[in-house]
């Protein structure tokens, strides 16, 4: 699925707009899904528009997210489709057994039987000022759980469609947000549409180099072709859209054609999201590889929070731009 | 004592007690024999809480258990082949030989999903019955769990969430080392195992969430303080806690249990001279299959020779389901990759 595929996109949202209107058309259209947590109307903090317009459909939790986490799973065995919106990445954490001991091993354990169908939305990477403990990236955690969908949107029109079929799934989904995609804008259909888990898009075409970006560094990538195309250079973008199931087949086939690759995800690098596409491409297009896979990653430490230091650990346009550069031979990244 | 229910469902709750022991007896001998390989957390002594508490549960209601869930499941009616056949991972069990002992569950008698661990299915039993609540759905939630599950934080956590929200969901904490007074069972280096509470009820105490303890070997104080607290949620009322006191087998020697002086005779029931000294404390006084035993003899409601034809009843079913497992063939090994998700699409 390409862009200029969307039908009647004409109107422009914020990528919040857009993850608020489809929160609202699908409270709307689907009597069993509510929101435990987070209102999701606004980029981060209330106030709570949503829930005016729904009031019986939201539920604040205790501050307790193990055991909102675990209400969610219950409930979604009950028959209804909760969200639970944990917001902030690094909460996850205090929810992570029931997360991934209990709501990933639900079907597998019934042998296909039973399923959670229940939606983890989380907030993740660096914001500004989050610092060690607001900032966490943990899509490469999850991705290493097995029974857990995983969708990383990174445009409004991504947000609004991946949700609906988050919600429809009938599985546990990971439903992983950037607070810095809020105000990125982008056509948005009015009505509620659903993009199919697992069909990578390609967000912008190219010839020379492919980025495989995830969430807010597709935005990234983005602004790095157009660096590098003023200088000749025609990058090819490839946004999986989920990992978890994950379209390998749009991924190498773009590596086949470009030959040159840059992989860039905002969790720490070592054993990343990164990591394991490399290596995926490595084993799967070896033989059209013209360079070997560049990572472009954050830093292996801690979040910390000054900023020029927050600045220095992460995965930016420039050093994408850098990396795309280093796979021609144009000059070497350290 | 017993409830005032009729003889025919009495006789039926105590069939299905003889079929818990039997069928855990069978397991520790197969694991002697080394049929069985892994843990095996054994029911001995909590039958009557299971039998008891089971019976109140109606086929809307649904049951979470833990790792220590044969009882729970025999006692809701369950087939012992197929969940003996699980244990030894076989395709015909309950789970397709996916779950083993730790894990197994059957959806069609609202059993849908059993964690191994201790506190870990709390909030999703509270969730659940808020999910019921929500949907307009019949049917309220028992949470069976040891006494163990109460220092985890998901157990906290859950009953806060539960006081909060008030759905009809049930706890009943089988508190299966009542011997050892709570807050007491402290040596050298074992004080982090002891819970600093004196009494299991201040934590729903402190959630206003209403309490009750009972004597998890007497049959009719277990159901009528579960079958109060499933009514209260039928009606609206929100949670309760239940703890079920019962005390500790002899031959429970952490997860490697051993059959002291072999499997239970009915005899026991009347004949003290049968029960070997060394145990006589275990089977006289404490063994709840004993005590029910004593309890249908002395209202009259069976004789000795029904009785004995009851246990080689159980001990039959028990033997025909160990056939139908060792005589099932293991899963074909493509079957570790299907059903990481339900429903269509990618599996992995």
């Amino acid at each position: 699925m390409t862009r200029e595929t969307h039908p009647g996109a004409a109107r422009e949202l914020t990528y919040y707009e857009a993850r608020a209107e489809a929160v609202a058309q699908i409270l709307a259209a689907d009597d069993r899904v509510f929101v435990l947590g987070g209102d999701m109307s606004t980029p981060f903090n209330p106030p709570n528009t949503l829930e005016e317009q729904f009031p019986d459909r939201f539920m604040t939790p205790p501050i307790a997210e193990l055991g909102a986490a675990g209400f969610g799973i219950g409930a979604a065995m009950a028959g209804n489709r909760p969200i639970v919106s944990l917001y902030t990445a690094s909460f996850l954490y205090e929810a992570w057994p029931q997360v991934v001991n209990e709501a990933a091993n639900v079907a597998y354990m019934s042998n296909g039987r039973v399923g959670a169908g229940v939606v983890f939305h989380i907030v993740h990477g660096l914001r500004g000022a989050g610092a060690a403990q607001h900032s966490a990236s943990p899509q490469a955690m999850l991705w290493n759980v097995p029974g857990l969908k995983l969708a990383l949107p990174s445009s409004p029109y991504d947000v609004k469609g991946l949700l609906t079929t988050a919600v429809a799934d009938g599985n546990p989904v990971m439903f992983v947000d950037h607070l810095l995609l809020a105000n990125v804008r982008g056509p948005v259909p009015e009505d509620l549409y659903a993009i199919p888990f697992g069909v990578a898009d390609v967000k912008r075409r190219g010839e020379d180099v492919t980025i495989v970006a995830t969430s807010l560094l597709v935005q990234r990538a983005l602004d790095a072709a157009k660096i590098l195309a003023a200088d000749g250079i025609s990058v090819e973008v490839v946004d999986p859209r989920t990992l978890v199931p994950l379209d390998e087949a749009t991924i190498l086939g773009s590596v086949r054609k470009t030959g040159r690759v840059v992989i860039a995800d905002e969790c720490p690098l070592r054993a990343g999201v990164a990591a394991e596409l490399s290596a995926l491409i490595t084993e799967g297009a070896w033989d059209s590889l013209k360079a070997a896979p560049r990572r472009v990653a954050r830093l292996d430490v801690p979040v910390p929070f000054s900023p020029p230091l927050e600045e220095y650990i992460a995965p930016t346009t420039d050093k994408i731009v850098a990396a795309a550069r280093a796979t021609i031979g144009q000059t070497v990244v350290a | 004592m017993l409830p005032a229910l009729s003889r025919e469902v009495l006789l039926e709750a105590y069939s299905r007690v003889l079929l818990m022991r039997r069928f855990d007896e069978c397991v520790v001998r197969l694991r002697d024999q080394g049929v069985f390989n892994g843990h095996y957390h054994v029911y001995f002594g909590q039958e009557v809480t299971g039998a008891a508490a089971c019976l109140t549960a109606s086929p809307d209601d649904y049951i979470f258990t833990t790792h220590r869930n044969h009882g729970h499941l025999l006692a809701r009616g369950v087939d012992p082949a197929p969940m003996l056949a699980e244990i030894l991972g076989r395709e015909t069990g309950t789970n397709g030989g996916i779950a083993g002992t730790f894990h197994l569950s059957v959806p069609e008698k609202n059993i849908l999903h059993t964690s191994a661990v201790v506190g870990g299915i709390m909030p999703i039993a509270v969730g659940m019955a808020f999910g019921l609540r929500r949907r307009k759905q019949p049917g309220v939630v028992m949470a069976i769990f040891g006494e163990g599950s109460l220092q985890e934080g998901a157990f906290h956590e859950a009953i806060q969430m539960a006081a909060l929200t008030r759905p009809p969901v049930v706890f009943l904490i089988e508190n299966n080392d009542a011997e050892a007074e709570v807050g007491k069972k402290v040596g050298p280096y074992k004080y982090l195992k002891a819970a600093p509470v004196k009494d299991l009820g201040d934590y729903p105490r402190i959630h206003s969430v209403p309490n009750v303890r009972v004597e998890g070997t007497d049959f009719k104080a277990v159901h009528e303080a579960v079958a109060a607290a499933m009514d209260a949620a039928r009606r609206g009322d929100g949670p309760t806690f239940i703890e079920s006191r019962m005390f500790r087998w002899p031959g429970q020697f952490g997860s490697w249990p051993r059959l002291v002086q072999g499997p239970f005779e009915p005899r026991y029931a009347w004949d003290e001279s049968s029960v070997d000294p060394l145990y006589r404390t275990w089977w006289i006084e404490r063994d709840p299959v004993v005590r029910m035993t004593r309890e249908l003899l002395e209202a009259g409601l069976l004789s000795r020779a029904e009785a004995e034809g009851m246990a080689a009843e159980a001990t039959r079913r028990v033997v025909d389901a160990e056939a139908f497992a060792r005589q099932s063939p293991f899963p074909p090994p493509s079957a570790a990759a299907e059903h990481v998700f339900v429903g269509s699409g990618a599996n992995v």
